[in-house]
């Protein structure tokens, strides 16, 4: 039996439904086709509760399926109800296992069986379809699953989660609350999944609460006649062939990659990338006529944009062009530029003028300026300046900009960028403070993308993250030696360069080591210890924007003293015999690192006070209290603290009732405290996993939480220095006169308001003028804030 | 850059002894008028024209100095607050907002009148202009004294300096020693430490005679709160239950010897002796804090009443000038 329609759609995902609604109400002939047995498979298989978001919010909807952010549960009513009664056709259990041919002459074959010619076929399967499954001798048997719908439900069982990628461990974690979990991982660490989930399943292994088998895989699964584990799981370890009884199996393994279904439709991809999406034109066309692709199979994993593209492609089928969803949001960010006149023109100028955006695809571009703010400036206007905190990325479209550049030795000097340049990503990668002032030229027009636009797009455009790469290399090369090395021997270096990567604690080199390079920080910051009396005492502390190792280069000896990562930091290692070549050719330059040389022996001999010395015990705790990484950080002088918590109860009073800092809390040494309070941290951890994206750091530094935060927690567990609370509104109200003399407390007691906790933190009193309400509140001038330049002059530079 | 960030000014040197030199300048000012002016105007009692001044100058200083103690539990009210907008318009466009909020950006400078005042500017300003008071008051007195209630202002204001001045020095010195007293631990984490002591004892008693337990249990309900206010601010301690259990423990522990009860013992002593070493740095914790705010409640209190006293002071003065 065949079925003639005009319009296949292949997928009952958000993508698949807004098409297959929208093509029933305006009467196009169609089929929903969907090899699960329910809608929304993908959002089905949530974690029970979930609450899905309507991202991006500055994005308008326009389908004729329904959407906001709700919980899975209200979302897939909805969506069930709304389907049922638009006369949408949707078959169900109806798995593709072919398609062939091109507009006007589509045959879709099914693995019932049955055939289906279509004028038209979008696809819209997703990457969650094909779900990977176990293939060992006993798979098929009850107790092993692939998802996990409520971990509540499994109690005082023991359960092996096999795959340690984020689904894997997300659902240990979830199962250990009351469960024995086993993880089995193919890999030799944890590196598949993210950094938070990683974090606590650290914390959950090293407690005893998960066990984990890493290298490992399963050999078998048999049922067990007997005893109160049914299933007994063979597996393969390091350890040799170990036998695993358990109740259940949950195995998450992943998606098989579409890729190989889509070439074998013919579709053409640009590039051998794994995560390469495929060729489309401005409509999801493919190449192959009458093929369409939309939704996280093209590369948009938001529903919000699936359920657009679903209604766009119909449109672009009925020969209604419609204009994208966010044509009006473009043409506002455009408009400003003289002698554009279209969205469409604006684009073109980005791909021409921006040869770091070449590469991408007109809807990345498009993607790319909906997050990002067009500036036509006028000449002499200030872009940033130095000091300035900000990790924006700017593109010059049109134009010239002067960069003057300044090294903390006060030399300065100017380079003027121009069209097809940008700027702005050193912040970007170190997190620090901008390291120039950047003057607006005639007649420029600026594209700025903030931080985590840009850095979706590095991952999504492994070109582009490259490109930036070479040449920010270069640029951490001049901000190292000043401008006065030639181009080509910058070329020189940069072409031998290694960028390596260190966690907190992790050594770069050690004393005594041969010296292999010169060590230029982008990103993080290092202590430099050294042996003294039998013991390692650090003397010094350097971050980004410096270089260190030059000492062993000059005299060609091992090295001096031992550099530990003080925090997640990144490296750029010039190769020793490049950069000697390099130093042979440029006495200039050998005589600034010379010179640097004997400063640092001087503050060796003078400054380093030995293994009795508390100030290399004093940076050393520093650190570890997250001083490596911090921007601003309250500390308390604890030989003139009197505990009074007049700073509690000054943050509390200037931040709704509840305080944001907890002084008694918090490490001691050596007299100074650091109480439990946000470090405003160059790469703050808080602002990764927060699905609103609330959280942002203004140009001052202060790194806040917006007013839509809606109290996910995810910040909070992210910090590693316990300093976001949860907190309700207060209805504070500061105590009356009479209470004053009274002795009445004046603690944020307050009543608290409806309306739920949201995360709150130290937002370094943003927006009062003058210094920080905590500090300001200190009687005796215990409470007082520091910053890395401030670290510094504790110890050799 | 290579200051000593980690060295603060404290009240007295605040921003280059600004205070003490206000402080000097008005003593000075007071003596050099008491000097330089005719005999009649000057000298004898509040009644002469340098008096009354004088006087003036002093009830004002006294409302201030008054005032102070209002302002520093005062927390920083609402209306102080200058939030911008940045904040609600950064949901929408972060990035928009930046640059729109950089032309008027505000550094952040350390206080001064214009950006808000600092409490530490405000103790210095009380320490030395309440010396200065004391002072020109006794010039206001022109050393004439009587069982009167002029005197008794005087009297009280001596007495509310003289513990202002106790308090100074207990702020000077206290918070150091609490914080030797602690090393790297809070007040909190000892009586944690203790809680925990108690439980290992417990459990190694069980296999001793009802004597030990019996002493292990008083040892448990010890309490620190044990010393008397006097004790507390004199620094000294009555030997707890805590000593008495280790003095009681090494006599039996002598006549133990059946089985692991000797070793029991020893561990229960090292116990013991371990709390009781916890236990005096929790008794100074309790005492240092004592001695750090005692004053205050002094000092609160007799402000009070010379502000009682100096309203009838001045109100005798106007009724029967």
């Amino acid at each position: 039996m065949t079925d003639q329609v005009s319009l296949a759609i292949v997928g009952a995902g958000p993508a698949g439904l807004s098409a297959a609604m929208r093509a029933a109400e305006v009467g196009i002939s169609h089929i929903l086709l969907e090899a699960a047995d329910r809608i929304a498979n993908t959002v089905g298989n949530y974690q029970k509760g979930k609450q899905v978001m309507a991202e991006p919010a500055i994005l308008p909807l326009r389908s004729s399926l329904g959407f906001a952010a709700a919980s899975r549960e209200q979302l897939l009513i909805r969506w069930n109800n709304e389907l049922a009664s638009s006369g949408a056709r949707l078959r169900t259990g109806a798995a593709l296992t072919s398609l062939a041919g091109q507009r006007g002459g589509f045959r879709l074959m099914l693995a019932t069986g049955e055939t289906i010619a279509a004028d038209n076929v979008v696809l819209a399967f997703g990457l969650q379809g094909n779900i990977r499954r176990l293939e060992v001798p006993g798979a098929e048997l009850p107790g092993i699953q692939y998802q996990l719908d409520d971990p509540d439900e499994y109690k005082d069982e023991t359960i092996l989660v096999v795959g340690g990628g984020d689904a894997g461990v997300e659902n240990a974690l979830a199962l250990a609350e009351h469960n024995r979990v086993l993880i089995l991982n193919r890999l030799d660490e944890f590196t598949a999944c993210g950094e938070t989930n990683f974090e606590r399943l650290r914390e959950s292994l090293a407690s005893g609460r998960i066990e984990a088998f890493s290298n490992a895989s399963v050999l078998r699964i048999e049922a067990r006649p007997h005893g109160e584990l049914p299933l007994n799981v063979t597996i393969d370890s390091p350890q040799g062939i170990e036998r695993l009884e358990c109740h259940r199996v949950i195995a998450r393994l992943g998606a098989l990659p579409a890729r190989g279904a889509l070439e074998h439709f013919g579709i053409r991809f640009p590039s051998a990338e794994a995560t390469a999406v495929p060729e489309l034109s401005e409509h999801y066309e493919s190449n192959v006529p009458g093929l369409y692709v939309i939704g996280s199979l093209a590369g948009y994993p938001l529903i919000k944009q699936s359920l657009n593209q679903g209604y766009e492609v119909v449109e672009h089928l009925r020969g209604h062009p419609v204009a994208p969803a966010d044509e009006n949001l473009l043409w506002a960010k455009l408009n400003i530029v003289p002698g554009i006149t279209s969205v469409s023109a604006g684009i073109k100028l980005l791909r021409e003028q921006q040869p770091l955006l070449g590469s991408l695809t007109t809807l990345q571009l498009r993607e790319f300026l909906q997050e990002s703010v067009v500036l036509a400036s006028r000449p002499g206007d200030v872009i940033f300046r130095r000091n300035d905190f900000g990790n924006s990325f700017f593109s010059i479209l049109r134009g010239n900009v002067a960069i003057h550049l300044e090294n903390d030795q006060g030399s300065r000097s100017l380079v003027t960028l121009s069209a097809g340049d940008y700027f702005g990503e050193i912040g970007l990668l170190s997190g620090r403070r901008r390291s120039a002032t950047v003057v607006a030229g005639d007649d420029c027009v600026l594209v700025d993308t903030p931080r985590r636009a840009m850095l979706k797009l590095l991952d999504s455009a492994p070109g582009v993250e490259r490109q930036l790469g070479e040449v920010s290399l270069k640029r951490v090369v001049r901000q190292c030696f000043g401008t006065a090395l030639p181009a080509t021997e910058v070329e020189h270096l940069v072409q031998g360069a290694l960028v390596r990567r260190f966690a907190a604690g992790e050594t770069l080199f050690n004393e005594g080591d041969e010296a292999d390079g010169l060590y230029m920080i982008r990103r993080g910051s290092v202590t430099i210890s050294r042996w003294a009396d039998g013991k390692e005492v650090v003397a010094a502390y350097v971050s980004a924007g410096s270089y260190i190792g030059e000492m062993a280069l000059i005299s060609r000896s091992p090295r001096t003293a031992t550099v530990r990562a003080a925090a997640p930091t990144e490296v750029v290692l010039l190769e020793a015999a490049r950069f000697n070549a390099v130093l042979d050719l440029n006495p200039a330059v050998r005589g600034e690192i010379s010179a640097r040389y004997l400063e640092g022996i001087r503050n060796r001999e003078l400054g380093f006070d030995g293994a009795s010395g508390k100030q290399g015990k004093l940076i050393e705790f520093l650190m570890n209290e997250g001083g490596g990484e911090a921007t601003d950080m309250l500390l308390i002088d604890y030989a003139r603290c009197i505990r009074c918590d007049n700073c509690e109860r000054a943050c509390a009073a200037v931040h709704d009732g509840s305080p944001r800092l907890d002084r008694a809390a918090g490490k001691t040494f050596n007299m100074i405290h650091v109480p439990v309070s946000c470090r405003h941290c160059e790469h703050p951890r808080c602002m990764k996993d927060c699905p609103v994206d609330a959280i942002h750091r203004s140009l001052l530094g202060e790194v806040y939480i917006g007013d839509n935060c809606i109290g996910c927690g995810n910040c909070q567990s992210n910090c590693p220095y316990g300093v976001i609370q949860m907190a309700s509104n207060r209805d504070y109200r500061p105590p009356s006169l009479l209470q004053i003399i009274l002795g009445r407390p004046a603690r944020a007691d307050a009543k608290e308001m409806t309306g739920g906790e949201r995360a709150v933190k130290c937002d370094m009193c943003m927006g009062i003028v003058g210094e920080a309400a905590c500090v300001r509140a200190c009687p005796t001038g215990a409470a007082f804030r520091v910053s890395p330049e401030q670290f510094l002059a504790l110890g050799v530079g | 850059m290579r200051s000593q960030p980690l060295q603060r000014e404290s009240f007295l040197t605040y921003r280059g002894l600004r205070y003490f030199k206000l402080a000097a300048l008005l003593v000075g000012a007071s003596l050099l008028a008491a000097v330089l002016l005719p005999a009649r105007h000057a000298f004898g009692y509040g009644g002469s024209t340098y008096g009354f001044v004088l006087g003036s100058i002093c009830a004002l200083m006294v409302a201030l100095l008054a005032w102070y103690g209002i302002r520093k539990r005062r927390p920083p009210r609402i209306a102080d607050r200058r939030r911008d907008d940045r904040r609600r318009f950064a949901i929408d466009n972060p990035v928009e907002a930046d640059h729109r909020l950089a032309s008027r950006r505000q550094p952040r400078t350390a206080d001064n009148w214009r950006h808000g005042d600092s409490q530490l500017g405000w103790l210095s300003a009380h320490c030395y202009l309440g010396g200065a008071l004391l002072l020109m008051a006794l010039l206001h007195s022109g050393l004439h004294f009587g069982w009167n209630i002029h005197t008794l202002a005087l009297v009280m204001l001596v007495l509310v300096t003289v513990s202002g001045v106790t308090g100074g020095l207990a702020y000077l010195q206290y918070p150091r020693q609490i914080t030797e007293n602690n090393s790297e631990e809070s007040g909190e984490d000892l009586l944690l430490k203790i809680a925990e002591l108690d439980e290992m004892m417990r459990v190694r008693a069980l296999d001793l005679p009802d004597e030990v337990n019996q002493l292990v249990t008083d040892a448990r309900n010890d309490s620190m709160l044990h010393d008397g206010l006097w004790q507390r601010l004199a620094g000294s301690h009555r030997p707890t239950l805590t000593d008495l259990a280790v003095a009681r423990l090494e006599a039996i522990a002598k006549q133990l010897t059946d089985g692991d009860q000797p070793a029991l013992v020893r561990d229960l002593y090292a116990l013991l002796l371990r709390k009781k070493r916890l236990m005096v740095r929790a008794t100074t914790e309790v005492s240092l804090h004592t001695r750090m705010q005692f004053w205050i409640y002094l000092h609160g209190p007799l402000s009070l009443g010379l502000l009682s006293a100096l309203a009838a002071h001045v109100a005798t003065i106007l009724i029967y000038w």
